[in-house]
């Protein structure tokens, strides 16, 4: 070993050191920054040991320390879990959160929604029965009866426009993906060379993954690691982007036979230019089932409530007489059975007189079609006990999604503690280890002194004996 | 060991925070409002229940109002019915007197101007009328229920109320039940309008009619008949309707049970959560200011 030697292993722990400092204060500049993994010099001892030579005498101490690399700390199998249950949290949230809209159209349990009109139509009638002579009830019924079809018609437009909501998100969701996919694009772009060469862009993975988390929330995007540092990312089964290219996804609406019934177009995704996409989950998995089955389903409920509403009173009402005496009158528009569409007919609307209250033959006083009409508020399995089973269901199965939706969110927090338990910093750590830095540092700058000092005594006051 | 970050202990608390004043904000709201119910998925069965309430509540609700205007239907019957009776006790009293052979032609015109007025007025009462319907005309659309010769124009319509689910209730009778059958042949046993104009022609000709006092009296047991009806019938209505007002009352408590606010127990509920939530926020609060930045130099 000569002093040189030992001047050069003191100048790589300044130098060292000096890093170790640097990434520590990265390190703690970044204490809230989202995504970031916390950095590590990777320090390994300098100088190759004894090499068998001639006159080699295999005391050799090394040449001080190397930076071997900046690494990330980090844990993988978390980072892949987080972004598969970030996947299934996003989908339930949407789906609970549209399904609490289609609740809120039905205002139940309360004084002004589908079930208070229902039972005002019946009352409308009993009125009607109680004077049946007289115009101002039987005008009063014909008023309710437009209001209740109206309410129906209005409930049917709220859901239909939560639907439409669904398809607008649908495409916004489309937009994002491409924006993410070509930021993830751009940096498998710039992360390939620097680790081709060796480097640590750890910065940019961590910039990447974030993406790639957001890929996760909206369309259950899959990452496959590459060797050469770059990502390829799936969803439902096909390529997003691979290295540096994307193709683009976007959102579309297609007739569908299944859907026909309720008038609505099938909500997809494909990649433009073709081929439909199924994301596996994420917010636009969520959106599918939402537009495409539970919707519709909700719509079809309603449908079959104003189906037999419609069709209840009719069978009574055409087979009645009206206040001259006449029959054969629909009460509503005998092709409106669905909630769409239902509406008072053009046989007693603004007529009241034509509202067919008695028994056909009897007295024009006659009230029984009035109070059988009125009598089908009672009817087991009928609009009222059929909307009830609506609200009650609908109320299990958003209490249910609400819960599922919940437990998954909990899950969620959970793995993303034990990673952020793994990457994020802490700033006690940073701190023991900036003091440790620190000395390191001093105690190297010592060893430059010291070795100075000996050189000093060497140079300056060697050979002087007897002077 | 778990490694405790800042982000990760700060992504813990935030978590807890929002679930602690999530609650908080719950129970605040039920005691606000004061209902435990807002959304069928609050409580789907309990919300089941209430709806089932609420629609009895509106049903025996309309029941409450056919069951007062029944009650209306059947008053004003009667008191028709006890203006006839009247009429036809005078009618008695001067059939009788007519009879009395003391009495000179003026008196027996007397008599005879008499019973022609009374059987007029009794026109007027067949024709009495419920808000503009004539009671005693069955379903028949018309504005009354007698011409003034006496011709029924109604019909047998039965006219009803319906007072409970399924169960209809009969308000009137009709002209021929409670006033006789018209018999232009045979006037002395046709209605009682026939009948008493019938005796007036014969009082005026000077012939006996304590033969029509058989009729009288049949007249008179016919309305009393039917009133007594009407008098049962009316007493059902009344019990009905207090039967009625106590289901009213007893589905009103039970919904309230359903969906109404226990306050005690909310009270109670939302110190507890306001407790927990201050006691989240202090020791969070401490800890964040925790660091090992105090202690070294």
């Amino acid at each position: 070993m000569t002093n040189i030697s030992a001047l050069q292993s003191a100048l790589s722990g300044l130098l060292a050191q000096r890093h170790r400092l640097d990434t520590i204060g990265h390190n703690i500049a970044n204490v809230g920054t989202e995504g970031y993994s916390r950095q590590r010099v990777d320090l390994a001892s300098g100088g190759n040991g004894p090499i068998p030579a001639l006159f080699s005498d295999g005391l050799i101490a090394g040449d001080g320390v190397d930076v071997a690399g900046i690494s990330r700390l980090r844990d993988e199998f978390l980072e892949v879990r987080a972004r598969d249950e970030r996947a299934a949290s996003s989908q339930l949230a949407l789906q609970a959160r549209y399904f609490e809209r289609v609740e809120l159209v039905h205002t139940e349990p309360s004084d002004d929604g589908l079930a208070a009109s229902l039972d005002a139509f019946w009352s409308a009638f009993d009125e009607v029965a109680n004077y049946p002579g007289e115009i101002p009830q039987r005008t009063a019924a014909l008023e309710q009866a437009n209001a209740t079809a109206g309410q129906f018609r209005f409930m049917d437009e709220q859901i239909r426009a939560l639907r439409a909501t669904a398809v607008g998100e649908a495409e916004t969701v489309a937009a994002r993906v491409n924006v993410l996919a070509a930021e993830v694009a751009s940096l498998n772009d710039a992360i390939r060379p620097l680790v081709l060469s060796n480097a640590t862009p750890n910065d940019l993975l961590d910039q990447r993954d974030v993406a790639l988390g957001e890929l996760a929330d909206l369309v259950g995007a899959r990452v496959e690691n590459k060797s050469d540092g770059t990502v390829d990312v799936y969803v439902g089964g096909s390529t997003l982007v691979a290295s540096a290219r994307t193709v683009e996804l976007e959102a579309f609406t297609a007739f569908d036979a299944g859907l026909a019934d309720v008038g609505v177009q099938r909500l997809g995704f494909q990649w433009v230019g073709g081929g439909e996409v199924i994301p596996s989950g994420g917010e636009a998995a969520g959106l599918l089932v939402m537009a495409n089955s539970e919707i519709p389903d909700a719509i079809r409920d309603l449908d079959a409530i104003a189906e037999n509403f419609v069709n209840g009173v009719n069978a009574v009402h055409t087979a009645a007489q009206d206040l001259d005496l006449n029959s054969g009158w629909n009460f509503f528009e005998p092709t409106g059975t669905t909630a769409a569409t239902i509406a008072l007919s053009a046989d007693v609307d603004g007529q009241p007189r034509r509202l067919s209250a008695g028994a056909i033959g009897a007295g024009e006083l006659d009230a029984s079609a009035a109070q059988a009409i009125a009598a089908l508020r009672g009817e087991t399995g009928g609009a009222a006990d059929m909307y009830a089973e609506l609200v009650g269901g609908l109320g299990v199965v958003v209490a249910s999604v609400r819960a599922r939706s919940g437990a998954q969110a909990s899950v969620l927090q959970r793995v993303d503690e034990a990673r952020l338990s793994a990457r994020s910093v802490n700033l006690d750590e940073e701190m023991i280890d900036m003091v440790a830095a620190q000395r390191a540092y001093e105690a190297s700058a010592r060893v430059i002194t010291a070795v100075d000092e000996m050189m000093d005594v060497l140079v300056n006051r060697l050979g002087l004996v007897g002077r | 060991m778990t490694r405790i970050t800042q982000q990760s202990s700060l992504s813990a608390m935030r978590a807890d925070l929002s679930g602690v004043s999530s609650r908080l904000f719950d129970i605040q709201r039920q005691v606000a409002s004061g209902k435990t119910l807002e959304r069928a998925s609050d409580a789907p069965s309990a919300a089941l229940e209430s709806l089932r309430y609420r629609r009895s509540l509106r049903t025996f609700d309309q029941y409450e109002r056919n069951l007062s205007d029944a009650a209306n239907w059947l008053g004003a019957a009667d008191t028709a019915f006890s203006a006839i009776d009247d009429r036809l006790n005078r009618v008695q009293d001067l059939t009788i007197q007519a009879d009395n052979g003391s009495l000179g032609p003026a008196a027996r015109t007397a008599i005879a101007t008499e019973l022609r007025s009374i059987a007029d007025e009794m026109v007027g009462l067949m024709n009495s009328n419920h808000l503009g319907r004539p009671l005693f005309a069955g379903t028949a659309g018309g504005a009354e229920a007698y011409d003034t010769s006496g011709n029924y124009l109604g019909d047998a319509g039965v006219v009803e109320r319906t007072v409970s689910t399924g169960s209809t209730f009969q308000v009137n009778a009709t002209g021929p039940e409670v006033f006789g059958v018209s018999d232009p042949g045979d006037p002395i046993n046709g209605n009682i309008v026939e009948m008493v104009r019938q005796i007036a022609d014969d009082v005026d000709a000077g012939v006996v009619v304590n033969s029509a006092l058989d009729n009288i009296s049949a007249a008179q047991s016919r309305v009393h008949t039917t009133q007594a009806t009407f008098g049962a019938r009316l007493m059902s209505i009344e019990k009905l309707e207090s039967r009625n007002d106590e289901t009213i009352t007893g589905v009103r408590s039970s919904l309230s049970k359903t969906e109404d606010v226990d306050l005690t127990e909310a009270i109670l509920e939302l110190k507890s959560q306001e407790a927990a939530y201050t006691a989240a926020l202090n020791i969070s609060g401490r800890l964040l200011s925790q660091s090992l930045l105090d202690f070294i130099r």
